[in-house]
């Protein structure tokens, strides 16, 4: 179905939203950036979001909302030229370095980000944090990247297991 | 939510080791260790189709060098990791011509067999699953005029059904084309059939006895491949398509010693040699058939890479030459070799790293392929715990390296 609005959000006032975190901040952001998000923007074309009712997030809380929206918000002008082909070298340059000094964040931070990123359906932000942490993690060792991920170490039980596994399988290449 | 932090969802795994470099397949087994839920994942088939489509080209793994046993005269190829991964065995009896799509063409020569009719046997090796199968044997003149170079590529080429990301375990073809006096004989292989068939006959290359050399493998670009004849002077090409054989000109000139084909610009044929330190890359822009039913190429330097500023190694010695010895179709790698050693040519990113120290040997034969562990019952390696997979993975290469054929093989490369 046709949105309300029928895309036509350049009259004017760009439309804006309200959201939510877990922590109940609220977040009024243009629903052009909130709509990179997938889930938010079937949300926002049926009309929510507007107003003094606001989309409640649960499952984000406040600081890590406010790390979303700022990407969201950084592209969502190239996100509104369909994928940017008319975008120029330096827009595009641009974008990248705002990109890596974006996810030059702490761990526990990027963590909540591919989270959030996850849920609320921002492909570009999951493959962003994605890539972020195979670079961490892809020279390591297996008890090497269970530490930078905050796994737990693994119990002599697990540990034994996960050996007997390995000697009694074996592996090949495909 | 739960207050402690969650464990990440299979998803998220999956996105994060999907981004593993291609050419680091190491990574990729370390990571199926962190626990046995990253290894159902990262052995499952969804995964390895996922990793393929997203990295969308294969990497370069290693290459094959062409090596001569003195004590039998008999050629060994071996497999010089250029990635963080090797095959069980490294070394493999035979000549390595061609590899394509997975596959190794090997040519295990058999100097003693029948003196009249010699044979011509060629086996197919995947290095990656060390897979190997024998074509059956196939009859063709043997004699010094009578030289021949042979290339292996998925039977679907041709129709242009086939992304060759994973056809690995799907028909293959073997291209035979041997050169009598001035006829061109092509002779084709299907694994489907399971049989060699004569495709032509008659084909003709001009002059006489043109000279080519076994070594250096096909290309393929514009739908056909092109084997370098008469020292890379001339271009011998059969369209897989239409089946027609045709024979064109390179940009060569006598200040190079040898020149390679490679893909060049818009996957159109290109050329690389090798001038002082100068290494040139033509492509060919345009193409006319002469009054003689060859074809006259158009060649254009597309762009000139300056080895002595690329390189890091002491070039100050005058008698210092570069030639090109391969190309790694698909990966884009140029590889040279100079006076103590062999260097990968990285064409994208301009990227020169030596890849081994000897500079005696017959042929290069790089090997691209992707490499994603699989769990099954048949152990390629094993993991230690005290140590760690990378080291395994080595000694455990070092090992059957020695211990299926031992260091026979002189440090010339034989002869």
């Amino acid at each position: 179905m046709a949105a309300p609005e029928s895309g036509d959000g350049n009259n004017g006032a760009a439309r804006m939203v309200t959201l939510i975190s877990s922590d109940n901040t609220r977040f009024e952001v243009e629903a052009a950036a909130a709509s990179l998000s997938q889930t938010l923007q079937l949300t926002i074309l049926d009309g929510g979001g507007g107003g003094g009712d606001g989309i409640p997030l649960p499952n984000v809380d406040s600081a890590t909302l406010s790390k979303v929206l700022e990407y969201c918000i950084k592209h969502a002008p190239a996100a509104a030229n369909g994928g940017a082909p008319n975008a120029t070298a330096v827009d595009r340059a641009e974008l990248e370095r705002f990109d890596n000094e974006f996810v030059n964040i702490d761990q526990s931070v990027l963590y909540s980000l591919i989270m959030a990123a996850h849920n609320l359906e921002i492909e570009g932000l999951q493959s962003l944090v994605a890539k972020k942490v195979a670079d961490m993690i892809k020279g390591k060792s297996p008890m090497e990247i269970r530490r930078t991920l905050g796994f737990p170490d693994p119990t002599p039980e697990e540990q034994a297991e996960m050996n007997a596994h390995m000697l009694e399988y074996g592996w090949a290449y495909e | 939510m739960a207050r402690r932090r969650p464990a990440l969802l299979d998803e998220l795994v999956e996105e994060i080791v999907l981004r593993f470099p291609a050419d680091d397949p190491a990574s990729l087994v370390r990571a199926a260790l962190v626990c046995k839920s990253w290894c159902r994942l990262i052995s499952s088939p969804r995964f390895r189709r996922r990793f393929r489509e997203f990295h969308r080209s294969a990497p370069m793994l290693g290459f094959l060098l062409d090596l001569r046993n003195n004590d039998d005269k008999s050629y060994i190829a071996r497999f010089v990791p250029t990635s963080s991964s090797c095959p069980t065995h490294a070394d493999r009896r035979g000549f390595a011509l061609d590899a394509r799509h997975g596959r190794v063409l090997l040519y295990t020569a058999r100097e003693t067999d029948h003196p009249v009719l010699p044979r011509y046997d060629f086996v197919i090796w995947n290095p990656i699953n060390d897979q190997v199968q024998e074509l059956p044997a196939f009859n063709w003149y043997r004699h010094s005029k009578a030289p021949w170079k042979a290339a292996v590529l998925c039977a679907d080429t041709a129709a242009g059904t086939c992304d060759h990301l994973a056809c690995h375990n799907e028909p293959f073809l073997v291209v035979f084309v041997g050169i009598l006096i001035d006829f061109v004989f092509v002779h084709v292989y299907s694994s489907e059939t399971r049989t060699w068939s004569r495709v032509i006959t008659d084909g003709t290359v001009g002059p006489p006895n043109c000279w080519v050399s076994m070594t250096g493998p096909s290309v393929l670009a514009e739908s056909a491949l092109h084997f370098a004849i008469d020292g890379g002077r001339r271009i011998l090409s059969y369209d897989i398509s239409k089946r027609s054989l045709s024979v064109s000109n390179t940009p060569w000139n006598h200040r190079m010693g040898k020149v390679d084909i490679i893909t060049g610009e818009d996957g159109r044929l290109g050329v690389a040699g090798v001038e002082g330190y100068k290494l040139l890359l033509w492509s060919s822009c345009a193409i006319s058939p002469d009054n003689n039913d060859n074809n006259v190429r158009i060649w254009k330097v597309g762009r000139i890479i300056e080895l002595d500023m690329m390189l890091s190694i002491d070039i100050g010695v005058p008698m210092t030459t570069f030639h090109v010895v391969g190309f790694a179709e698909g990966a884009n790698t140029i590889f040279i070799c100079g006076s103590d050693g062999i260097y990968a040519v990285a064409l994208e990113s301009g990227h020169v790293r030596k890849a081994h120290e000897r500079t005696h040997f017959f042929g290069i034969v790089p090997y691209v392929s992707f490499c994603i562990p699989v769990e099954n019952g048949r152990r390629i390696f094993r993991y230690d715990v005290s140590m760690g997979v990378m080291v395994v993975l080595t000694a455990l290469w070092k090992n059957t390296r020695m211990g299926n054929i031992g260091p026979i093989i002189d440090k010339d490369g034989g002869l």
